[in-house]
């Protein structure tokens, strides 16, 4: 009779087993953004984007990568 | 294969106007493809997200302008991604730990020796290292990359 313990090693590793053979970096990656998507994706428009950041960039006086430096040097 | 940190990539959603060298980059993006692509670290995804962020609570964004660009954020990271013109290289523990070489190496901070550790990975078939932040651009020099600021290209034209 196989006890608890050897039956866990055993599912453990059937698991293991499948999920670096069924599942790659990539597969994982690509499902993250595919859920990031779902929640913070609503419509799609990159010129309006484009003029809105333009607009906060005038607005602000400060640029995206400036912002950026200012988080990097906060972290 | 070009290396895109996110001082360079956000520019993408920029006019050069606002944003020195986003033209280039967003023919850099633009004409990505799966043989001559774009890589980063998935740095890049958190970082990108936190500068939206940032101007949301300076109030420099609406809350509806800010939800309107992130749309656009992240739906180019998933459809680049499918593209295969974006490859992101992932962020773990493994990689932190090798991370932390250039940490003690170039005294970078954690967010830059991921990106620079992300381009070592692929350094091999890398041909150009975008960056506009000094501290990483020195770095990356410092590693034998090919790098290109936008932000000095913009201006020389």
């Amino acid at each position: 009779m196989t006890s608890t313990s050897e039956m866990e090693k055993q599912v453990r590793k059937i698991a293991l087993d499948f999920l670096s053979t069924h599942i790659s970096q990539e597969d994982i990656t690509a499902e993250a953004l595919r859920e990031l998507a779902t929640k913070y994706g609503d419509s799609r428009n990159l010129e309006e984007t484009r003029e809105i950041i333009s607009k906060a960039s005038k607005k602000s006086d400060m640029s995206l990568s400036e912002t950026l430096k200012t988080i990097r040097e906060e972290a | 294969m070009k290396y895109l940190d996110t001082s360079a990539y956000i520019k993408y959603y920029s006019d050069e106007e606002s944003e020195a060298g986003a033209k280039q980059v967003q023919e850099v993006i633009d004409n990505a493809d799966r043989e001559s692509g774009v890589i980063s670290s998935a740095m890049l995804i958190g970082e990108s997200v936190s500068v939206l962020d940032k101007w949301r609570r300076m109030g420099i964004l609406t809350e509806e302008e800010f939800k309107s660009v992130l749309s656009d954020l992240v739906l180019d990271f998933k459809d680049f991604v499918e593209e295969e013109k974006l490859h992101i290289e992932d962020v773990n523990i493994v990689r932190i730990k090798a991370a932390v070489d250039q940490i003690v190496e170039h005294g970078l901070p954690i967010n830059d020796a991921l990106h620079l550790h992300a381009a070592l990975l692929n350094k091999d078939k890398m041909e150009e290292f975008y960056c506009s932040d000094k501290n990483l651009k020195e770095a990356a020099k410092e590693e034998g990359f090919n790098v290109i600021d936008p932000e000095k290209q913009s201006k020389k034209s």
